[in-house]
């Protein structure tokens, strides 16, 4: 997978852990946390665009505090949902 | 920083909106008015600021503009309204997303 379909992938995931931080199902929150992880593990940041290096890096930093944060609430899903969007216009960026 | 927008936003205050979320702007349109409020991390702190202006709910939706792609969305949990005909939180509504491209062209972009 190249790099824009990895960060379109952890957009749509980000798209699911909005919806279940709101039914607060914790199973498919961590399922999500972790597939998403898996594709930031597949980035090639070698070869990422400079573009989108910024996006990347607070991507990286606010998904590790929903990650500890397992107060699964409204703001919570809304931070989710906000990455969705960015990460779905950015990804052509990448 | 939210801003309540009835005419084209300056370029100083695109700037403070376009800060809280690093060129992502959050917006939510008062359909009905043809004003909106732009900024902030939450839709629901732009819905506030409407409603307190006199906005009614029915007629508030939002969405999202992003400046490094000139791209909007129309995907805000504030939109899931079962009793309007909206069950997602993307706008359904064809007409409800042209009026929002209308208003959203003419103060924002």
């Amino acid at each position: 997978m190249t790099n824009q379909d990895l960060v379109l992938n952890i957009a749509v995931n980000m798209g699911r852990l909005c919806r279940f931080g709101l039914e607060k199902r914790e199973g498919r929150v961590k399922q999500f946390i972790t597939d998403t992880e898996v594709y930031l593990d597949q980035i090639n940041k070698e070869t990422l665009n400079s573009k989108f290096t910024r996006t990347f890096e607070k991507f990286q930093i606010e998904f590790n505090e929903l990650k500890n944060d397992a107060n699964y609430n409204y703001i919570w899903a809304e931070k989710a949902l906000t990455w969705a969007n960015i990460l779905t216009h950015r990804a052509k960026l990448a | 920083m939210i801003h309540l927008i009835s005419e084209k936003i300056t370029s100083e205050d695109l700037k403070e909106v376009s800060e809280d979320l690093d060129q992502y702007i959050k917006f939510v349109v008062d359909l009905e008015k043809g004003i909106m409020a732009a900024g902030g991390k939450m839709h629901f702190e732009c819905e506030q600021v409407l409603l307190k202006n006199g906005s009614k709910q029915e007629n508030l939706w939002g969405g999202g503009w992003d400046l490094e792609t000139n791209e909007l969305d129309y995907d805000s949990m504030i939109n899931i309204r079962p009793a309007q005909g909206n069950s997602s939180r993307e706008v359904l509504s064809e007409k409800v997303r042209a009026k929002m491209t209308e208003i959203a062209n003419k103060l924002l972009r």
